[in-house]
Protein backbone atom coordinates (compact mmCIF):
# COMPACT_ATOMS: atom_id res chain seq x y z
CA UNK A 1 0.00 0.00 0.00
CA UNK A 2 1.83 3.37 -1.05
CA UNK A 3 1.41 6.65 -0.11
CA UNK A 4 -0.95 7.57 -2.72
CA UNK A 5 -3.21 4.54 -1.89
CA UNK A 6 -3.92 6.29 1.39
CA UNK A 7 -4.82 9.80 0.06
CA UNK A 8 -7.00 7.40 -2.36
CA UNK A 9 -8.69 6.38 0.96
CA UNK A 10 -8.87 9.40 2.48
CA UNK A 11 -10.64 10.86 -0.23
CA UNK A 12 -12.81 8.27 -0.95
CA UNK A 13 -13.71 8.56 3.25
CA UNK A 14 -14.36 11.92 2.61
CA UNK A 15 -16.74 11.20 -0.14
CA UNK A 16 -18.50 8.89 1.96
CA UNK A 17 -18.87 11.37 5.09
CA UNK A 18 -20.46 14.51 2.45
CA UNK A 19 -23.18 11.47 1.28
CA UNK A 20 -23.77 10.56 4.97
CA UNK A 21 -23.93 14.00 6.23
CA UNK A 22 -25.76 16.14 4.14
CA UNK A 23 -29.09 14.10 4.31
CA UNK A 24 -28.70 13.64 7.66
CA UNK A 25 -28.13 17.57 8.08
CA UNK A 26 -31.49 17.87 5.71
CA UNK A 27 -33.65 15.32 7.86
CA UNK A 28 -32.19 16.76 11.70
CA UNK A 29 -32.96 20.15 11.01
CA UNK A 30 -36.04 19.42 9.51
CA UNK A 31 -37.66 17.42 11.76
CA UNK A 32 -36.08 20.31 14.35
CA UNK A 33 -37.87 22.40 12.80
CA UNK A 34 -41.12 20.34 12.51
CA UNK A 35 -40.71 19.77 16.24
CA UNK A 36 -40.13 22.66 17.77
CA UNK A 37 -42.08 25.68 15.88
CA UNK A 38 -45.21 23.38 14.67
CA UNK A 39 -46.01 21.11 17.03
CA UNK A 40 -47.84 21.96 20.77
CA UNK A 41 -44.91 21.25 23.50
CA UNK A 42 -42.49 20.59 20.98
CA UNK A 43 -44.16 17.30 20.03
CA UNK A 44 -43.99 15.70 23.33
CA UNK A 45 -47.89 14.54 23.43
CA UNK B 1 -7.73 10.76 -15.43
CA UNK B 2 -10.09 13.24 -14.17
CA UNK B 3 -14.24 13.64 -14.33
CA UNK B 4 -15.34 14.64 -17.44
CA UNK B 5 -17.20 18.06 -17.71
CA UNK B 6 -20.32 17.01 -18.97
CA UNK B 7 -20.66 14.11 -16.25
CA UNK B 8 -19.26 16.77 -13.40
CA UNK B 9 -22.30 19.35 -14.77
CA UNK B 10 -25.22 16.21 -14.36
CA UNK B 11 -24.02 15.09 -10.83
CA UNK B 12 -24.17 19.38 -9.76
CA UNK B 13 -27.41 19.38 -11.23
CA UNK B 14 -28.75 15.93 -10.06
CA UNK B 15 -27.42 16.34 -6.28
CA UNK B 16 -29.29 20.13 -6.24
CA UNK B 17 -32.31 18.48 -7.26
CA UNK B 18 -31.36 15.79 -4.50
CA UNK B 19 -31.66 18.32 -1.80
CA UNK B 20 -35.52 18.90 -2.87
CA UNK B 21 -36.14 14.83 -3.09
CA UNK B 22 -34.27 14.47 0.88
CA UNK B 23 -36.21 17.44 2.33
CA UNK B 24 -39.55 16.03 0.39
CA UNK B 25 -40.89 13.73 2.94
CA UNK B 26 -40.11 16.47 5.84
CA UNK B 27 -42.16 18.98 3.95
CA UNK B 28 -44.99 16.53 3.04
CA UNK B 29 -44.74 15.45 6.98
CA UNK B 30 -45.32 19.37 8.14
CA UNK B 31 -48.33 19.58 5.62
CA UNK B 32 -50.08 16.34 6.52
CA UNK B 33 -49.25 16.66 10.52
CA UNK B 34 -52.21 15.91 12.02
CA UNK B 35 -51.85 11.78 12.69
CA UNK B 36 -49.37 12.06 15.00
CA UNK B 37 -48.93 9.24 17.05
CA UNK B 38 -50.89 6.61 14.54
CA UNK B 39 -48.37 3.44 14.24
CA UNK B 40 -51.33 1.87 12.39
CA UNK B 41 -49.20 -0.89 11.11
CA UNK B 42 -47.79 -1.54 14.49
CA UNK B 43 -48.22 -5.41 15.35
CA UNK B 44 -46.02 -8.18 16.69
CA UNK B 45 -46.09 -10.53 14.05
CA UNK B 46 -45.25 -7.91 11.08
CA UNK B 47 -42.53 -6.65 13.84
CA UNK B 48 -41.32 -10.35 14.72
CA UNK B 49 -40.96 -11.30 10.74
CA UNK B 50 -38.87 -8.12 9.98
CA UNK B 51 -36.76 -8.39 13.07
CA UNK B 52 -35.71 -11.62 12.05
CA UNK B 53 -34.78 -10.67 8.51
CA UNK B 54 -32.72 -7.95 9.77
CA UNK B 55 -30.76 -11.14 11.63
CA UNK B 56 -31.02 -14.42 10.38
CA UNK B 57 -33.57 -14.02 7.85
CA UNK B 58 -31.69 -12.53 4.90
CA UNK B 59 -28.83 -14.85 5.42
CA UNK B 60 -30.86 -17.83 5.32
CA UNK B 61 -33.43 -16.81 2.14
CA UNK B 62 -29.72 -16.29 0.35
CA UNK B 63 -28.52 -19.43 0.62
CA UNK B 64 -32.01 -21.24 -0.01
CA UNK B 65 -32.51 -19.18 -3.28
CA UNK B 66 -28.62 -19.56 -4.08
CA UNK B 67 -28.88 -23.56 -4.16
CA UNK B 68 -32.01 -23.00 -6.33
CA UNK B 69 -30.18 -21.24 -8.90
CA UNK B 70 -27.07 -23.31 -8.47
CA UNK B 71 -29.62 -26.66 -9.01
CA UNK B 72 -30.58 -25.49 -11.94
CA UNK B 73 -27.26 -24.34 -13.64
CA UNK B 74 -27.65 -20.64 -13.40
CA UNK B 75 -24.69 -20.09 -12.93
CA UNK B 76 -23.35 -21.49 -16.55
CA UNK B 77 -20.42 -23.07 -15.27
CA UNK B 78 -19.14 -19.80 -14.39
CA UNK B 79 -18.28 -20.12 -10.74
CA UNK B 80 -14.89 -21.17 -10.61
CA UNK B 81 -12.68 -21.66 -7.05
CA UNK B 82 -11.66 -18.17 -7.55
CA UNK B 83 -15.32 -16.58 -7.66
CA UNK B 84 -16.38 -19.38 -5.04
CA UNK B 85 -13.65 -18.04 -2.67
CA UNK B 86 -13.93 -14.26 -3.56
CA UNK B 87 -18.05 -14.77 -3.23
CA UNK B 88 -18.40 -16.32 -0.21
CA UNK B 89 -15.48 -14.44 1.40
CA UNK B 90 -17.48 -11.27 0.95
CA UNK B 91 -20.73 -12.70 2.10
CA UNK B 92 -19.48 -14.14 5.61
CA UNK B 93 -17.09 -11.37 6.40
CA UNK B 94 -18.92 -8.44 5.88
CA UNK B 95 -21.53 -9.90 8.14
CA UNK B 96 -18.97 -9.97 11.19
CA UNK B 97 -17.29 -6.64 10.56
CA UNK B 98 -20.14 -4.03 9.66
CA UNK B 99 -23.34 -4.92 12.59
CA UNK B 100 -20.24 -4.38 14.91
CA UNK B 101 -19.17 -1.19 13.64
CA UNK B 102 -22.49 0.07 13.78
CA UNK B 103 -23.50 -1.35 16.68
CA UNK B 104 -20.25 0.97 17.68
CA UNK B 105 -21.46 3.74 15.60
CA UNK B 106 -24.80 4.00 17.23
CA UNK B 107 -23.93 3.18 20.66
CA UNK B 108 -20.85 4.67 21.21
CA UNK B 109 -20.60 7.38 18.76
CA UNK B 110 -23.47 8.92 17.90
CA UNK B 111 -24.01 10.09 22.11
CA UNK B 112 -20.67 12.14 21.55
CA UNK B 113 -22.01 13.43 18.27
CA UNK B 114 -25.31 14.10 19.22
CA UNK B 115 -25.54 14.46 22.59
CA UNK B 116 -29.20 14.25 23.91
CA UNK B 117 -30.62 13.89 20.55
CA UNK B 118 -31.89 9.57 21.15
CA UNK B 119 -35.13 9.36 20.25
CA UNK B 120 -36.30 13.03 19.94
CA UNK B 121 -38.08 12.29 16.87
CA UNK B 122 -39.96 9.36 18.30
CA UNK B 123 -42.91 11.08 18.06
CA UNK B 124 -42.91 11.09 14.14
CA UNK B 125 -45.93 8.81 13.11
CA UNK B 126 -44.81 5.36 11.36
CA UNK B 127 -45.72 5.86 7.81
CA UNK B 128 -44.21 9.13 7.88
CA UNK B 129 -40.97 7.69 9.55
CA UNK B 130 -41.11 4.74 6.68
CA UNK B 131 -41.64 7.68 4.02
CA UNK B 132 -38.28 9.24 5.50
CA UNK B 133 -36.24 6.30 5.92
CA UNK B 134 -37.04 4.90 2.63
CA UNK B 135 -35.56 8.09 1.07
CA UNK B 136 -32.73 8.65 3.32
CA UNK B 137 -31.66 5.20 2.84
CA UNK B 138 -31.84 4.52 -0.92
CA UNK B 139 -31.27 8.05 -2.42
CA UNK B 140 -28.05 7.77 -0.42
CA UNK B 141 -27.33 4.77 -1.67
CA UNK B 142 -28.16 5.77 -5.29
CA UNK B 143 -25.95 8.73 -4.92
CA UNK B 144 -22.96 6.55 -3.45
CA UNK B 145 -23.28 3.54 -6.36
CA UNK B 146 -23.67 6.50 -8.99
CA UNK B 147 -20.51 8.22 -7.65
CA UNK B 148 -18.43 5.53 -7.96
CA UNK B 149 -19.23 4.82 -11.38
CA UNK B 150 -19.08 8.07 -12.73
CA UNK B 151 -16.01 9.77 -10.97
CA UNK B 152 -13.21 7.78 -12.10
CA UNK B 153 -11.08 7.06 -9.38
CA UNK B 154 -14.04 5.71 -7.07
CA UNK B 155 -14.25 2.85 -9.60
CA UNK B 156 -11.74 0.79 -8.71
CA UNK B 157 -13.55 -0.02 -5.03
CA UNK B 158 -16.70 -0.76 -6.69
CA UNK B 159 -15.25 -2.95 -9.68
CA UNK B 160 -15.03 -6.13 -7.47
CA UNK B 161 -19.11 -6.40 -7.93
CA UNK B 162 -19.32 -5.91 -11.94
CA UNK B 163 -16.72 -8.43 -12.44
CA UNK B 164 -18.91 -11.19 -11.75
CA UNK B 165 -19.63 -12.46 -15.16
CA UNK B 166 -23.25 -14.34 -13.96
CA UNK B 167 -25.82 -12.87 -11.66
CA UNK B 168 -27.71 -14.60 -8.65
CA UNK B 169 -27.24 -15.03 -5.08
CA UNK B 170 -23.86 -15.92 -5.07
CA UNK B 171 -22.38 -12.46 -6.19
CA UNK B 172 -25.09 -10.03 -4.41
CA UNK B 173 -22.99 -9.59 -1.25
CA UNK B 174 -19.55 -9.24 -3.56
CA UNK B 175 -18.25 -6.33 -2.89
CA UNK B 176 -14.64 -4.43 -2.45
CA UNK B 177 -14.23 -4.66 1.81
CA UNK B 178 -13.99 -0.59 1.92
CA UNK B 179 -16.78 -0.29 -0.73
CA UNK B 180 -18.93 -2.01 2.37
CA UNK B 181 -17.01 -0.40 5.37
CA UNK B 182 -17.74 3.35 3.82
CA UNK B 183 -21.56 2.09 2.80
CA UNK B 184 -23.04 5.79 3.54
CA UNK B 185 -26.53 4.74 4.14
CA UNK B 186 -26.23 2.51 6.59
CA UNK B 187 -24.53 5.01 9.00
CA UNK B 188 -27.59 7.50 8.05
CA UNK B 189 -30.34 4.76 8.75
CA UNK B 190 -28.58 3.97 11.85
CA UNK B 191 -28.40 7.71 12.66
CA UNK B 192 -31.92 8.06 12.32
CA UNK B 193 -32.42 4.90 14.00
CA UNK B 194 -30.59 6.75 17.35
CA UNK B 195 -32.75 9.89 16.32
CA UNK B 196 -35.77 7.86 17.19
CA UNK B 197 -37.00 6.43 13.52
CA UNK B 198 -36.01 2.81 14.35
CA UNK B 199 -39.22 0.66 14.01
CA UNK B 200 -39.80 2.27 10.91
CA UNK B 201 -35.83 1.24 9.80
CA UNK B 202 -36.84 -2.49 10.83
CA UNK B 203 -39.41 -2.10 7.92
CA UNK B 204 -37.75 -0.32 5.36
CA UNK B 205 -34.22 -1.80 5.47
CA UNK B 206 -36.18 -5.18 5.18
CA UNK B 207 -38.17 -4.55 2.24
CA UNK B 208 -35.26 -2.67 0.57
CA UNK B 209 -32.84 -6.13 1.12
CA UNK B 210 -36.03 -8.48 -0.36
CA UNK B 211 -35.71 -6.38 -3.28
CA UNK B 212 -32.43 -5.78 -4.05
CA UNK B 213 -32.27 -9.70 -3.82
CA UNK B 214 -34.62 -10.01 -5.80
CA UNK B 215 -33.12 -7.75 -8.63
CA UNK B 216 -29.95 -9.61 -8.29
CA UNK B 217 -31.60 -12.94 -8.54
CA UNK B 218 -30.94 -15.39 -11.65
CA UNK B 219 -34.66 -16.13 -11.47
CA UNK B 220 -36.30 -13.91 -13.39
CA UNK B 221 -39.64 -13.08 -11.36
CA UNK B 222 -40.39 -10.20 -13.42
CA UNK B 223 -40.71 -12.23 -16.64
CA UNK B 224 -44.31 -12.81 -16.06
CA UNK B 225 -45.52 -9.26 -15.66
CA UNK B 226 -43.99 -8.67 -19.60
CA UNK B 227 -45.51 -11.67 -21.12
CA UNK B 228 -48.86 -11.32 -19.95
CA UNK B 229 -51.15 -8.50 -21.21
CA UNK B 230 -53.36 -8.14 -18.52
CA UNK B 231 -50.44 -7.40 -16.18
CA UNK B 232 -48.77 -5.35 -18.55
CA UNK B 233 -50.37 -2.15 -16.26
CA UNK B 234 -48.37 -3.49 -13.62
CA UNK B 235 -45.15 -4.06 -15.09
CA UNK B 236 -45.42 -0.44 -16.16
CA UNK B 237 -45.39 0.58 -12.60
CA UNK B 238 -43.08 -1.95 -11.54
CA UNK B 239 -40.38 -1.50 -13.47
CA UNK B 240 -40.48 2.48 -12.75
CA UNK B 241 -41.03 2.38 -9.40
CA UNK B 242 -38.35 -0.33 -7.83
CA UNK B 243 -35.25 -2.45 -9.57
CA UNK B 244 -36.45 -5.96 -11.40
CA UNK B 245 -34.35 -8.33 -12.77
CA UNK B 246 -34.35 -6.70 -15.98
CA UNK B 247 -32.88 -3.57 -15.51
CA UNK B 248 -30.46 -4.17 -12.84
CA UNK B 249 -29.14 -7.19 -14.83
CA UNK B 250 -29.00 -4.54 -17.70
CA UNK B 251 -26.37 -2.99 -14.76
CA UNK B 252 -24.51 -5.79 -14.85
CA UNK B 253 -24.56 -6.64 -18.76
CA UNK B 254 -20.78 -6.32 -19.70
CA UNK B 255 -21.96 -4.41 -23.09
CA UNK B 256 -24.62 -1.83 -23.97
CA UNK B 257 -24.24 -2.43 -27.73
CA UNK B 258 -26.81 -5.26 -27.58
CA UNK B 259 -29.72 -2.22 -26.37
CA UNK B 260 -30.40 -4.22 -23.47
CA UNK B 261 -27.24 -3.49 -20.92
CA UNK B 262 -26.94 -0.30 -19.58
CA UNK B 263 -23.67 -0.71 -17.33
CA UNK B 264 -23.15 2.86 -17.40
CA UNK B 265 -26.71 4.01 -15.57
CA UNK B 266 -29.33 1.95 -13.98
CA UNK B 267 -27.66 2.64 -10.55
CA UNK B 268 -31.23 2.55 -8.29
CA UNK B 269 -31.28 -0.19 -5.48
CA UNK B 270 -34.78 -0.17 -4.19
CA UNK B 271 -36.41 2.29 -5.99
CA UNK B 272 -35.63 2.78 -9.63
CA UNK B 273 -37.63 6.38 -9.45
CA UNK B 274 -34.49 7.85 -8.85
CA UNK B 275 -33.05 7.03 -12.08
CA UNK B 276 -36.38 7.54 -13.72
CA UNK B 277 -35.81 11.53 -12.57
CA UNK B 278 -32.02 12.00 -13.24
CA UNK B 279 -32.32 10.24 -16.69
CA UNK B 280 -29.66 7.51 -15.52
CA UNK B 281 -32.09 4.88 -16.18
CA UNK B 282 -32.86 2.56 -19.50
CA UNK B 283 -36.13 0.07 -18.77
CA UNK B 284 -35.92 -3.02 -20.60
CA UNK B 285 -38.04 -5.90 -20.25
CA UNK B 286 -35.10 -8.51 -22.18
CA UNK B 287 -31.76 -9.79 -20.05
CA UNK B 288 -28.60 -9.53 -21.23
CA UNK B 289 -26.64 -11.90 -22.87
CA UNK B 290 -23.62 -12.10 -20.95
CA UNK B 291 -22.50 -10.26 -17.75
CA UNK B 292 -19.52 -8.64 -16.27
CA UNK B 293 -17.06 -6.17 -17.27
CA UNK B 294 -14.89 -7.10 -20.55
CA UNK B 295 -11.76 -6.75 -19.09
CA UNK B 296 -12.12 -8.54 -16.13
CA UNK B 297 -8.56 -10.75 -15.74
CA UNK B 298 -9.70 -13.24 -13.27
CA UNK B 299 -7.94 -11.20 -10.55
CA UNK B 300 -6.45 -12.81 -7.48
CA UNK B 301 -9.59 -13.16 -4.80
CA UNK B 302 -8.05 -11.21 -2.06
CA UNK B 303 -7.08 -8.18 -4.49
CA UNK B 304 -10.20 -8.07 -5.60
CA UNK B 305 -11.88 -7.95 -1.72
CA UNK B 306 -8.44 -5.99 0.05
CA UNK B 307 -7.47 -3.56 -2.86
CA UNK B 308 -6.11 -1.32 -2.41
CA UNK B 309 -4.37 -3.07 0.73
CA UNK B 310 -3.77 -6.12 -1.59
CA UNK B 311 -2.83 -5.67 -5.39
CA UNK B 312 -3.39 -8.28 -8.48
CA UNK B 313 -0.53 -9.79 -9.87
CA UNK B 314 -2.29 -9.75 -13.11
CA UNK B 315 -0.51 -7.24 -15.96
CA UNK B 316 -2.80 -4.64 -17.10
CA UNK B 317 -5.64 -5.52 -14.42
CA UNK B 318 -7.07 -2.13 -13.11
CA UNK B 319 -6.13 -3.72 -9.42
CA UNK B 320 -2.57 -4.30 -10.66
CA UNK B 321 0.38 -1.56 -9.01
CA UNK B 322 0.22 0.83 -11.92
CA UNK B 323 -2.74 -0.32 -13.38
CA UNK B 324 -5.14 1.69 -15.26
CA UNK B 325 -7.73 3.42 -12.88
CA UNK B 326 -10.76 2.17 -15.68
CA UNK B 327 -10.13 -0.26 -17.53
CA UNK B 328 -12.85 0.72 -20.10
CA UNK B 329 -11.41 4.21 -21.07
CA UNK B 330 -8.11 2.40 -22.03
CA UNK B 331 -9.66 -0.32 -23.92
CA UNK B 332 -11.54 2.77 -26.20
CA UNK B 333 -8.64 4.67 -26.32
CA UNK B 334 -6.98 1.77 -28.25
CA UNK B 335 -10.04 1.44 -30.36
CA UNK B 336 -9.73 4.88 -31.08
CA UNK B 337 -5.82 4.61 -32.12
CA UNK B 338 -6.53 1.49 -33.89
CA UNK B 339 -9.27 3.41 -35.91
CA UNK B 340 -6.68 6.18 -36.72
CA UNK B 341 -3.69 3.78 -37.43
CA UNK B 342 -6.12 2.09 -40.01
CA UNK B 343 -7.03 5.43 -41.24
CA UNK B 344 -3.44 6.50 -41.70
CA UNK B 345 -2.75 2.98 -43.10
CA UNK B 346 -6.00 3.54 -45.95
CA UNK B 347 -4.49 7.37 -46.72
CA UNK B 348 -1.09 5.77 -47.41
CA UNK B 349 -2.87 3.18 -49.41
CA UNK B 350 -4.61 5.41 -51.24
Amino acid sequence: MTFRDIILLAKKILVGIIVFLIPLLIFYYGLKFVQHDLLPMGGNR
Amino acid sequence: MTIQKETAVKIFRDATISLFLYALPVLLLFLFIPDIGQQPWRNKGAEGVFKNLGTWGLPAIMVVVGIVEFAFRLYENKWNKNERVLDIVCFVIPKVIIRPLITFFTLKLLPVILPGAKDIFSWVPFGWAFLIIAVADDLTQYWYHRLHHQVPWLWRFHRTHHSAPYMGMAMASRQNVIYTVFFSQIYLTAALTYLGLGYAALFVTGIKSLITLGAHSSIPWDKPFYKYRVLHPVAWVLERLISTPATHHAHHADTADDGVGNYKGNFGNMFFIWDVIFGTGIITRKYPSSFGIKHYKQEEWYAQFLWPVFKSKKAGSELAVNGPMVGDDVAVQRKDEWEEEDFVKLGSLA
